[in-house]
């Protein structure tokens, strides 16, 4: 009995911890739903498919893809803007810019009407070059400045991890045209797991280790008259010499891209920017 | 021998708050008169006394009296010196479980009164050394000087020799001389402040267990000037100031008896068996310094550890969760 309220009594916080941000999560989501939900309806009944993920190269996994279309589904509604992703791995005949305008023109996106309000984002992986296409509401608020910094954003980590660079492109989608502020930060399982264990690992090395008892007699404990009779004492010098060392002394530096308007093949205005990863 | 209460005949013992002989029984103070004992067996009730070969007081099994064996504290094993104890088993208690009650794998049992209640007040032989030392060190002393100008750096090395002689008055160097108790536990219980050393009287073992010396005093003699020499070497270096190394060319330190005091200095000792090891903790029965290592309990440690790794788990999960909501 003692034992079990010890224990209660030790992890107190924790399960206060854990109850308050049960809490905040649950207010949050709900809150969030509440607020997003179906701010814009889509009105174009001829755009040709339901999909946004087009993942010709096979970067993602079936589950990232799932997870992608559903953040693409409430993103779509809170912007009013179709959001769509392609990602290759061939050696396109053509310019990777009349490439994404033609996608985009083909399938007939838009979220008000075909052609009309929504980005396209085509990542091939063969070259390592990208586009991103921009159409109708899309088109008049993306500036250039926006366009660079939205691909740099993806491309800087499209190498290291395909999902969390394509989920920064939706965000950054939202963000951009929304005005509201998308959390960057991302805790994904594994960095969850070891945070959790080195956490654990301390608090056991920190229970485990006793602390030892350290000596508390002076030196002078046991000398009544609290210091030595010094006889003699001489420090005499001996000799000296000197050494020398050159110190090296260098340093280093980094690199970016850009866009503009222009109209598609099929003669539909888009806007745009590319780069390369 | 035991003292007695001379108003309702009760066994007087030391109560080292007041500083006075006391009865527990009917709360009278200074009450006490000795009735004499005849070797290992309880002047109290005629019982045989747990005193092994080298207790000079404890406590009889069968009636409970506190006991003092005279032929133990008198003659060659009267001591000069006895320090009496400052604070009770209450405080002592209270001490234990001021120091390791927030040690979060202790057994359960660890600190429960019952447990603890077990604790002895022990007097323990020491015996107390005077020496003259004379310390003598040669030595050679290096000292390091870097500086930079332009884009070379500087290093100038400098040795100097080092010659120290000195005489140091050694006063009372405790040595403990019992075989029971172990030498670094001991040692670690010091410093005692001798001010409150007193010549020995019996009567400030009654209430306590103690024991005779059972080493001898100049086979003990080593560990002082052992304990003496290192000191002398600290004192020694705390004057070479300045040097970033010290290398010892010569060292000497000689020693000449001057006194041993043979004196019984309190300790509160507390015996605790746990997962097949004994555990074993003192504390100055003078300062209240506690010496020993807390047990552990490796199943409260998985317990705990895995709760806490769950526990992280799921608030770093939630956080994730929070995170992905914005």
């Amino acid at each position: 009995m003692r034992e079990i309220k010890d224990f209660f009594k030790q992890f107190k916080w924790m399960f206060l911890a854990i109850a308050v941000l049960f809490c905040v999560w649950l207010f949050l989501t709900v809150f969030q739903r509440g607020s997003e939900e179906a701010v814009y309806e889509r009105t174009n009944e001829e755009c040709d498919t339901e999909e946004r993920v087009f993942d010709y190269a096979g970067k993602l996994t079936m589950h990232e893809e799932e997870e992608l279309r559903k953040l693409i589904a409430q993103r779509e509604k809170a912007i009013g803007c179709d959001i769509v992703l392609v990602t290759l791995n061939e050696d396109l005949s053509k310019d990777i810019m009349d490439y994404a305008d033609d996608f985009y023109d083909e399938h007939m996106f838009g979220y008000n009407k075909p052609w009309g309000d929504g980005v396209v984002y085509v990542d091939n992986w063969y070259d390592g070059y990208t586009w991103f296409s921009t159409s109708g509401k899309a088109e008049d608020k993306y500036s250039e400045n926006m366009i660079n910094e939205l691909v740099d954003d993806v491309t800087e980590i499209t190498n290291e991890n395909p999902y969390k660079a394509y989920k920064r492109y939706v965000n950054d989608v939202y963000r951009q045209m929304s005005g509201k502020s998308v959390s960057s930060l991302s805790l994904p399982l594994p960095a969850v797991i070891v945070l959790s264990l080195l956490f654990t690992i301390v608090y056991t090395a920190t229970g485990l280790s006793g602390e030892k008892t350290k000596r508390t007699t002076g030196i002078t404990a046991y000398v009544p008259e609290g210091k030595p009779d010094m006889g003699f004492c001489n420090d005499a010098f001996i000799s000296t010499h000197t050494t020398r060392r050159h110190i090296d002394r260098s340093s280093g530096g980094g690199s970016s891209g850009g866009g503009g308007h222009h109209m598609s093949s099929g003669g539909h205005s888009h806007g745009g920017g590319g780069g390369r990863h | 021998m035991i003292f007695q209460c001379e108003n309702c005949g009760g066994n007087v013992i030391f109560d080292p708050e007041k500083g006075t002989m006391y009865c527990p029984y009917c709360n009278s103070s200074n009450s006490e008169a000795d009735t004499p004992g005849a070797g290992l067996i309880c002047a109290g009730c005629g019982g045989e006394l747990p005193a092994g070969d080298f207790m000079s007081a404890c406590k009889c099994n069968y009636c409970g009296s506190y006991n003092v064996i005279e032929e133990r504290v008198r003659g060659e094993y009267a001591p000069h010196l006895v320090l009496p104890f400052r604070f009770g088993k209450k405080a002592a208690k209270e001490k234990i479980i001021a120091q390791f009650k927030k040690k979060r794998f202790l057994p359960s049992t660890f600190l429960n009164d019952a447990y603890l209640e077990k604790m002895e007040g022990n007097y323990v032989p020491f015996f107390l050394y005077d020496y003259l030392c004379r310390y003598h060190f040669k030595g050679t002393g290096k000292k390091v000087r870097v500086w930079t100008s332009g884009d070379t750096e500087y290093t100038e090395t400098s040795l100097f020799n080092l010659e120290r002689n000195m005489d140091i008055d050694f006063s009372k160097i405790p040595v403990d001389a019992s075989i029971k108790m172990e030498d670094g536990m001991m040692d670690l219980l010091e410093p005692y402040d001798y001010k409150a050393l007193e010549e020995f009287r019996e009567k400030y073992l009654s209430g306590f267990l103690a024991e005779r010396f059972n080493m001898d005093s100049d086979e003990l003699s080593i560990r002082a000037k052992e304990k003496a020499k290192s000191d002398a070497k600290q004192m020694a270096r705390s004057t070479m100031s300045g040097y970033q190394s010290i290398h010892t060319d010569y060292e000497q330190a000689d020693f000449d008896l001057k006194d041993t005091k043979y004196s019984l200095l309190p300790v509160w000792s507390y015996k605790y068996d746990y997962g097949g090891k004994k555990y074993r903790f003192h504390l100055n029965g003078q300062t209240g310094k506690l010496v020993g290592d807390a047990p552990v309990s490796y199943k409260k440690a998985a317990a705990y550890s895995g709760t806490v790794f769950a526990g992280l788990f799921v608030i770093f999960y939630l956080i994730s969760m929070i995170l992905e909501v914005f």
